[in-house]
């Protein structure tokens, strides 16, 4: 076990007990990926069963995402009773002691996270081809949901994103000259805003559970919001979300394909110049989460090398933003 | 004393005074060289995943101070052209709508800034 553990397999024993009996904790180990959040996976053993689980854990000391497991917990559930793939919760909480942290704790599923290797292994070759109609449909199905299921939940409801994303530009107080550019082309350029769904908020590879037929699960809830439901389909083209691949959407496929599936699963009429529009505001979201993360370094609330190198990806944003709105305005 | 030829004992020329060899970026090149070539074939998981985002991290030090110098230069040349003091006024301009009658330009102006940070950050970006 790595000597960062916060907790011990006997707390984990303790939280268990209640809902499962005696409990023997096993195998805790740490998984890499997650920049806000520790992911752990563990088996936990009882007389009848054996069963692999996953606990997932605020980051010590960022307080901007205290809770933020807890309140995923409770998504998750509403998600699965409205036929989104998303994995069981087993126990959800708060750690004890100063510095309390929200936990949740989940099935283990199989099957991959790992974009590149998804967009890349020869394994996953049929889901590949499943995965576009796949991910448009859980969409689908997340953008359904009324929203009267998530009372007593604090979600932010998103009605002017722009102007939402600039105070948090704003907040930030480094200005950066392009992401100003980027914000300036946006208003001029946006289109009518569709009625407020619940969204997802971090659709892509990397936070969703692929087997070998395609989609088994959607994760990482943990910026669920209200807001336009076209944001989610303009998120997983940004380019850092396609992962090397020249192919638009997620990697794997192009805006055609995305716009057909999801208008056959919602409904909803989608155009190809207003998921552009959402493309870039995707991109200029990323990069501005880049140096709101690398903020976290910078002022001491996390040592994580990993955030500290988020901070310089910012310069990739900026570059794809400058060339997506140049191809507009040339 | 010995017959010894001491014709390569010569030691390369530097310019770090008045420190010694090796200079900061070589020191950095060292470290970086003994974590992806020595540490990080024997690791696994969360560690080797750690050693790389350290080793890239060092290359992203590295090239900074090699190209520092020149960028400054570039970026206030750039900012000259665009009638801006530094990055936070050109920030300022931009949003008072300064140069919406040559958004264009401006849109090559940043683009040369934003290719020096990448070059330094990520040059595997470009497309």
């Amino acid at each position: 076990m790595s000597n960062d553990a916060v907790f011990e397999a006997n707390w984990l024993e303790e939280q268990l007990h209640e809902i499962f009996g005696a409990t023997e904790v096993t195998n805790l180990s740490r998984l890499s990926g997650g920049a806000n959040r520790e992911t752990w996976s563990f088996e936990a053993i009882t007389k009848e069963k054996h069963r692999s689980l996953i606990m997932q854990i605020d980051r010590d000391g960022m307080d901007r995402l205290n809770g933020t497991c807890e309140r995923e917990s409770r998504i998750l559930r509403i998600a699965k009773l409205n036929g989104v793939p998303v994995p069981t919760v087993v126990a959800s909480g708060f750690s004890e002691g100063s510095g309390s942290r929200s936990f949740s704790i989940t099935e283990k599923m199989q099957g991959e996270t790992i974009a590149r290797k998804i967009l890349r292994d020869s394994q996953w070759e049929h889901a590949r081809g499943n995965l576009i109609h796949d991910m448009a449909k859980a969409l689908a199905a997340i953008h359904k949901i009324d929203r009267s299921q998530f009372e007593g939940i604090e979600l932010s409801d998103i009605r002017d994103p722009l102007s939402s994303l600039n105070s948090i530009y704003e907040a930030l107080d480094d200005p950066h000259p392009t992401f100003d550019f980027a914000f300036r082309w946006l208003k001029a350029n946006q289109p009518k805003i569709s009625e407020s769904t619940f969204v997802h908020g971090d659709f892509r590879l990397g936070n969703l559970l692929i087997d070998t037929s395609g989609l088994n699960a959607v994760l990482d809830w943990e910026i669920a919001q209200f807001g336009d439901p076209i944001q989610d389909l303009g998120w997983m083209c940004v380019r850092a979300w396609r992962f090397g691949s020249d192919q638009r959407v997620a990697g794997l496929g192009s805006y055609d394909e995305l716009i057909e599936s999801y208008v056959q699963e919602s409904g909803n009429d989608v155009s190809a110049a207003t998921l552009l529009w959402w493309e870039i505001f995707g991109t200029l979201r990323w990069g501005i989460i880049c140096l709101q993360m690398g903020g976290d370094f910078r002022k001491g609330r996390t040592n994580s090398l990993e955030i500290a190198a988020i901070g310089r990806r910012v310069a990739e944003n900026e570059y794809d933003l400058l060339q997506a709105i140049g191809e507009k305005i040339k | 004393m010995s017959n010894e030829d001491m014709s390569d004992w010569g030691l390369p020329s530097r310019k770090n005074y008045p420190y010694d060899a090796p200079s900061a970026v070589e020191l950095i090149h060292a470290v970086e060289e003994c974590i992806t070539e020595e540490i990080m074939p024997s690791s696994d998981g969360v560690t080797k995943w750690k050693l790389r985002i350290a080793a890239n991290a060092l290359r992203i030090a590295i090239r900074e101070i090699e190209n520092e110098a020149s960028h400054k230069d570039t970026l206030q040349t750039v900012l000259t052209d665009l009638e801006a003091i530094d990055m936070p006024d050109l920030s300022e301009k931009i949003k008072a709508g300064h140069y919406d009658d040559r958004f264009e330009i401006l849109q090559e102006k940043l683009l040369s800034i934003v290719t020096m940070k990448l070059e330094v950050a990520n040059p595997s970006h470009f497309q």
